[in-house]
């Protein structure tokens, strides 16, 4: 994929805070097609619709946690290139994430210079 | 007595006004250059290399020029030579207070002499509190800190400093405060808060979210229930590092008057730091 501008991404996370600054530095760096969700419900539901690129999902949701939701999403389509975001970086989480099938994990805050590495990873695959 | 920055005690003491102040910082920024800047100058680094090094120092509490040397931007003689450079050129606060004609240099000598003789009281004060600790409490309340630190000028673009230390929070924290607190549990029960200002919550949120935010709304909570989320997280994988198995409750933004200790808690401690506008407080409840 050589232009950002058809990149789809989907931020889900419980913060508003979280989900407006992934949002803005996403749009900084020219991506225009995002969408949001705020629990695992609605990741799932807003994975089959807009069947994103890119997907950055929390663990730590009310409802149903990214985990579940990682869980159910890869069954959709199990190519799904699934960011776990969490701001508690403890070695079980991330095993157990990477070992469902997650492609990274990143800490939150996330740094600009990781979101650089990812969506070029992402854009060469497609 | 509490520790402080030299422009605040001028303030303080009556000796200076806070426009002077706001005058003469303004004179020092334009006239003081980092060393990413010097660096730059002398062609030694490039721009991307400088915003490399900013982004590490924000993390790691290490000094620009350490940073550079470790990832061989620099070597030792061309961080010697710039510091150097650094050091002939810089103006000090009371040199650019001289120049707008705040203060005399008489005066700017005997106020320096009174300042440095209540700091070192201060500082004395809180190294004593720090001593009474156990040491597996007191290495995380230091790093905690230092995270803490870190976050605001990361995130927030505050600079602090410690400036107090109590074991009674009802003394120190305002009961209009907001308080973002949250629970790690597991091997160590700790609970972590962060006290501030309304006003000082609803600037850190205008800062993260670059928009205006004129009273504490349910999104300004959010940011700072993040914030102290993060540094939960911080300090979750440090323990976690340490051997110890930890996990961490939802966070929470209340009132100070209305936040409960929980019952576990035997001993609290409050460390306050300093920034240019406000006091803000990190509690730490114990078991």
């Amino acid at each position: 994929m050589g232009n950002l501008q058809d990149l789809k991404v989907l931020i889900v996370d419980d913060s508003i805070t979280v989900r407006e600054l992934m949002k803005q530095q996403l749009i900084e760096k020219g991506i225009s097609q995002l969408e949001v969700a705020k629990n695992g419900v609605e990741a799932v539901s807003q994975f089959n619709h807009f069947k994103p690129h890119l997907v950055f999902l929390d663990i730590n949701m009310p409802e149903q946690n990214g985990v579940e939701a990682l869980r159910q999403i890869l069954n959709l389509d199990k190519t799904a290139y699934v960011i776990m975001l969490s701001s508690l970086g403890t070695k079980e989480k991330v095993n157990e994430t990477l070992t469902l099938g997650a492609k990274s994990f990143l800490m939150k805050p996330v740094e600009n210079e990781h979101l650089d590495r990812i969506i070029k990873e992402v854009c060469e695959l497609n | 007595m509490s520790v402080k920055y030299f422009g605040q005690y001028l303030i303080e003491n009556a000796v200076i006004t806070r426009e002077q102040l706001l005058e003469a910082l303004k004179i020092q920024k334009s006239i003081n250059k980092k060393i990413g800047l010097l660096a730059i100058d002398k062609s030694y680094l490039n721009s991307q290399q400088v915003e490399h090094i900013v982004s590490l120092q924000k993390t790691k509490n290490a000094q620009f020029g350490e940073i550079a040397i470790e990832l061989n931007f620099l070597t030792r003689d061309q961080l010697t030579e710039l510091l150097s450079i650094q050091h002939e050129d810089r103006i000090m606060l009371g040199e650019a207070l001289i120049d707008i004609g705040a203060l005399t240099l008489p005066k700017l000598e005997s106020a320096l002499q009174a300042y440095k003789s209540e700091q070192q009281v201060a500082s004395q004060d809180i190294q004593k509190c720090l001593h009474g600790l156990k040491s597996e409490y007191s290495d995380f309340i230091k790093q905690s800190t230092q995270i803490t630190q870190n976050l605001l000028l990361r995130l927030c673009d505050i600079q602090t400093k410690i400036s107090g230390f109590s074991q009674n929070p009802g003394d120190i924290i305002s009961h209009e405060s907001y308080f973002l607190g949250q629970l790690i549990k597991g091997d160590l029960s700790i609970m972590v808060g962060v006290a501030l200002p309304g006003h000082a919550l609803a600037q850190m949120a205008k800062h993260m979210m670059k928009r205006e935010f004129n009273h504490v709304d349910e999104t300004v909570q959010d940011v700072g229930k993040e914030f102290v989320n993060v540094i939960v997280g911080h300090m979750c994988s440090y323990l976690s590092n340490t051997q110890k198995q930890v996990d961490s409750e939802p966070p929470f933004c209340t009132l100070f008057s209305q936040y409960k200790t929980p019952s576990f808690v035997s001993v609290e401690y409050v460390v306050t730091l300093l920034s240019l506008n406000d006091e803000i407080a990190i509690y730490y409840a114990i078991a």
